[in-house]
């Protein structure tokens, strides 16, 4: 299981890495709708991503401050289809 | 069956609709991939920024060639609007709630290599682009490329993907396969040659008519694409395998993270694949430098459906 971390600077912008790749796998510098954040947001924003990464259930995190996180949309694998129909 | 030729009485003058990857250049060298509800950006295919996450119905990702503006839309007419999200840079998107396929404002369907295709009252195919279709398809798969020295090759499968028509001159005429495949389950073109899964073998032709198989993968193929020289062969399900050629004939087995294939596109030197996890709950995505060895990358998301660089 990868060991998410992030890091935040003064203006709030947010890297966040996986522990396997030495590269961010993530560049956050304000909500995904554009809209500014503090840096009390983007820690929150994180914690729903490592949430997101981590537990099947868990939402995504949101796009904006209206919206923190949204529910997790799911797809139908054909692999999923044949267990089913197994 | 023997290779026939069906004579078209006359082209389609419907307006063309032409979409292409390569665009104008307001914000080169960026990536730009969506599914499920997510759009996100990266310059490099591994460092991503989530750009929006609630927009349903995300599919396929496109860029205008003339104006530079990034779209995503839903790939299926009958889903609601809410996938026609635009930006100019790539960076500010702007939801569009309109009629499905507003672009067109036709009934039909984006195939995957982003060529529209439309639908008559029942649903069967008529044309790809602006070349009509014969017989009124009704199969699995269909694809175009327009790239390299022959240009206005088609191919697609009909009659639930036992019978391949393939042209090689935009449409004029067609040739129906030599009957050795039975359940087309994917079809592609590249310069020279045609390609087609029969389940898990993969076929090739040069004339369409007359199909050699090439390779078996350990996958049912559910997906062709070609990128920066390197054709791709993967399943529709999550794997940890995809077949990869130069030129559709010598095909290679590569192991990837474990994951369900959707798109490929290369990039900033790197080969990246996008689509779902194992469980398809989330994004996954893996990048290649070489083509041969894949690593698994982290991505913020919802499934991938697509992915484009420009």
């Amino acid at each position: 299981m990868p060991k998410y971390t992030y890091n935040i600077n003064d203006d709030g912008a947010l890297w966040m890495f996986d522990g396997i790749n030495p590269e961010p796998f993530q560049y956050q510098p304000t909500w995904p709708c554009g809209i500014a954040w503090g840096k009390g947001e983007a820690k929150a924003w994180a914690e729903q991503t490592i949430l997101f990464l981590t537990d099947p259930d868990a939402d995504m995190p949101g796009d904006s401050p209206e919206a923190p996180s949204i529910p997790r949309p799911m797809v139908v694998t054909p692999d999923a289809i044949e267990a089913e129909e197994a | 069956m023997a290779v026939s030729t069906v004579v078209r009485s006359s082209l389609s003058t419907f307006d063309k609709f032409q979409r292409t990857s390569a665009g104008a250049s307001s914000t080169p060298g960026l990536f730009v991939t969506a599914g499920g509800g997510s759009i996100a950006t990266s310059s490099d295919g591994i460092t991503w920024t989530t750009r929006t996450s609630g927009g349903a119905s995300i599919g396929l990702v496109d860029r205008d060639a003339i104006s530079g503006t990034w779209s995503t839309f839903t790939n299926n007419n009958s889903a609601p609007g809410g996938g026609n999200w635009f930006s100019t840079d790539g960076t500010t998107w702007t939801q569009q709630f309109s009629p499905p396929n507003q672009r067109t404002g036709r009934s039909g369907y984006f195939t995957e290599d982003r060529q529209f295709v439309d639908f008559d009252t029942s649903n069967r195919w008529q044309r790809i682009g602006n070349v009509q279709l014969f017989g009124g398809a009704s199969g699995s798969a269909v694809v175009f490329d327009k790239g390299g020295a022959f240009r206005n090759r088609y191919i697609y499968s009909a009659n639930f993907g036992g019978d391949v028509f393939t042209s090689v001159n935009g449409g004029a005429s067609w040739l129906i396969d030599d009957g050795s495949i039975t359940n087309a389950t994917q079809v592609w073109a590249t310069d020279t040659q045609f390609l087609v899964s029969n389940s898990s073998q993969i076929l090739s032709s040069a004339n369409g008519g007359t199909f050699t198989s090439r390779a078996t993968a350990g996958f049912t193929v559910n997906g062709f694409r070609r990128a920066n020289g390197l054709i791709f062969a993967y399943s529709g399900g999550a794997s940890t395998s995809i077949m990869t050629s130069p030129d559709g004939i010598t095909w290679t087995t590569r192991t990837i993270p474990n994951m369900t294939v959707r798109d490929v596109v290369f990039g900033a030197g790197n080969w990246v694949l996008v689509g779902y996890n194992a469980a398809g709950s989330a994004g996954a995505i893996a990048t290649s430098s070489d083509g041969i060895t894949w690593t698994a990358r982290t991505i913020t998301s919802s499934p991938l459906e697509s992915v484009l660089f420009a």
